[in-house]
């Protein structure tokens, strides 16, 4: 991941999209050395932020790639988050690890098609009316709202 | 059970959140595609079933176990609906150690399905503990939430001092009137040869001594020592104790006390037992196999707890303390009040020994020339306390690492032979 922002970045933000990755690099390997679980989201935040910076240097096309990088973090941030969790010692189900592989590729697969078919409705050659922007917005305000509605109904159960 | 968010879920959401916000803001779809993977593990994290159902229940096969000796402990994982992760930490108290399955045990079950975890639970020192408590954290299958509830179903587990077979053992000065193992110093009837003397009236025939009397022309007959059973009180000292990880003076006095009383009782003589230290304890002398269990039992509650009351032994009732018994008095002499106890005794006319479980072993050098020259005084201090109680006529022997307390026992009844009661 810290090779993909590097790789594409361009331009006056390369410096910082350049030192934003390799601090993640940094961080990540400290994260995982001393089994510090919120530094993993740093990582994350770190390299959204790369990427972000990297996608405004270059010129304004569509980045193929970018469900690829998702995955590649997404990936990341699991292994980062299941190898800390497994530093107590403790005997683990021979089923446990493969349940968790597939869950997570699972995961991957679904978030591909999603990643993909938002990348073909906002390619170029589609027919980008202002409808078609405005189901955008509606569909990421709508994500978000509904990421924080099942938060806040999750919070609010009597298992607190 | 109560549930709390893993650094997952904060982290994911925030990305979500922030690639959603970007993309929105800078018009980039490939934000979206970015954190697609993260959106979607969240949404199907938070849709599935909160609460996870599952019960643990931990069963001790036995309630007493001797230090060494291992007791089953069996924890039965039910789970009342799937459950992806389910770790299990049995609490071990300070002093037990857990063997057979790994501890903490992450496990995987079906709806209704029962796992049973078999422990061996062994104490490294003895003592009383409250065993069957447990920890049960469940994850869900994303990981975004874990539950985790405290299971408490503890249990007594008694944990008694392991005892070594003494064979020798510290003679007593006096003895009672009834029958026993100690050789009395008196004479009268008995195996143990003592003296000749000349015949009187009374005396049963069988205890002539024919050939002495063949050489002196009148009748000798044969003294004896009779057998008795004496009175034996164990005293620790329990004002004070010297602790390390690889044990204290404390446990060396209560595995000494145990196979002390073990062995006098064997003996049919009276034991009895006085804790003086934070808190003053005693059972008053008795005899059997059912009074060694009292005992012990006694002991297991013995602790050195920080006290700056001033006791003495003014505050023991008599009957605790048997005007002819022989006092082992099992003491680390590092608090004066414990000392002070010792003279005390002597001085009112107890027939004394003491066994000093010597704390130097557990002592740690300071650093630097002020610390070994404050080693060496507190050593030279014990010294002089010793050269004191000798010279009363106490008999002291020290306990170090290492050293069998038979050794010890015999060192003591060695000065007991030689030594001159002083009185003061």
């Amino acid at each position: 991941m810290v090779a993909v922002v590097i790789g594409r970045s361009q331009g006056l933000l390369t410096p910082a999209a350049v030192t934003l990755a390799l601090l993640a690099g940094v961080l990540l390997t400290w994260s995982l050395a001393t089994a510090w679980a919120p530094g993993v989201g740093w990582v994350l935040w770190a390299l959204v932020l790369g990427y972000l910076l990297c996608l405004l240097a270059q010129p304004r096309q569509v980045d193929a790639g970018a469900p690829v990088a998702g995955a590649a973090l997404f990936l990341m941030a699991e292994l980062a988050y299941w190898s800390i969790e497994l530093r107590p010692p403790a005997r683990q189900a021979r089923e446990l690890p493969g349940q968790r592989l597939t869950t997570i590729l699972g995961v991957v697969l679904a978030a591909e098609a999603l990643g993909a078919l938002a990348l073909l409705t906002a390619s170029p050659g589609a027919d980008a009316g202002i409808v078609l922007d405005a189901a955008g917005v509606a569909a990421g305000v709508a994500a978000i709202a509904l990421l924080l509605g099942l938060l806040g109904r999750h919070r609010g159960e009597p298992g607190d | 059970m109560t549930r709390y968010p893993t650094h997952k879920l904060g982290a994911y959401t925030a990305v979500v959140a922030l690639g959603l916000l970007g993309a929105l803001a800078s018009g980039l779809p490939e934000l979206v595609a970015l954190v697609a993977p993260f959106a979607v593990l969240l949404l199907c994290g938070l849709l599935q079933p909160a609460a996870p159902v599952a019960s643990v229940g931990l069963t001790l096969a036995d309630e007493r176990a001797v230090e060494g000796e291992g007791v089953a402990l069996d924890v039965e994982v039910r789970a009342g609906a799937p459950l992806e992760q389910v770790e299990v930490l049995v609490a071990v108290p300070r002093g037990l150690v857990l063997d057979g399955a790994p501890n903490p045990t992450a496990l995987r079950l079906a709806k209704g399905e029962t796992v049973r975890l078999g422990y061996a639970i062994r104490g490294t020192r003895w003592g009383l503990y409250g065993v069957g408590e447990a920890w049960l954290r469940v994850r869900d299958r994303f990981v975004l939430f874990q539950f985790e509830t405290r299971v408490d179903q503890r249990a007594p587990l008694r944990v008694y001092p392991g005892a070594r077979t003494l064979r020798g053992l510290v003679r007593p000065r006096d003895t009672r009137v009834t029958a026993g193992n100690q050789v009395a110093r008196t004479k009268g009837d008995g195996i143990e040869f003592a003296d000749l003397r000349p015949f009187v009236p009374g005396d049963r025939l069988r205890r002539v001594n024919w050939r002495a009397s063949a050489r002196q022309d009148a009748l000798w007959v044969n003294d004896a020592h009779p057998e008795r059973s004496t009175d034996i009180v164990l005293f620790l000292d329990t004002f004070a104790e010297a602790r390390s990880p690889a044990g204290s003076t404390l446990d060396a006095a209560v595995r000494a006390a145990t196979a002390l009383a073990a062995r006098y009782l064997d003996g049919r003589d009276r034991v009895g037992l006085v804790r003086l230290g934070g808190t003053l304890r005693w059972l008053e002398a008795g005899t059997g196999p059912a009074h060694l269990h009292r005992v012990v039992e006694a002991l297991l509650e013995a602790d050195a707890s920080p006290s700056y009351i001033d006791k003495g032994i003014g505050l023991i009732p008599p009957r605790v303390l048997p005007p002819r018994a022989l006092v082992i008095a099992l003491t680390p002499l590092l608090d004066e009040r414990g000392r002070a106890v010792m003279l005390d005794l002597h001085a009112r006319g107890f027939d004394l020994a003491v066994v000093e479980i010597s704390p130097v072993g557990l002592a740690e050098q300071g650093e630097g020339e002020l610390g070994e020259l404050a080693l060496r005084l507190w050593r030279l201090e014990r010294e002089a306390v010793r050269a004191r109680y000798e010279r009363l006529g106490i008999a002291v022997a020290e306990w170090r690492d290492g050293v069998e307390l038979e050794a010890v026992l015999e060192e003591v009844a060695a000065f007991r032979r030689y030594a001159r009661q002083v009185r003061g």
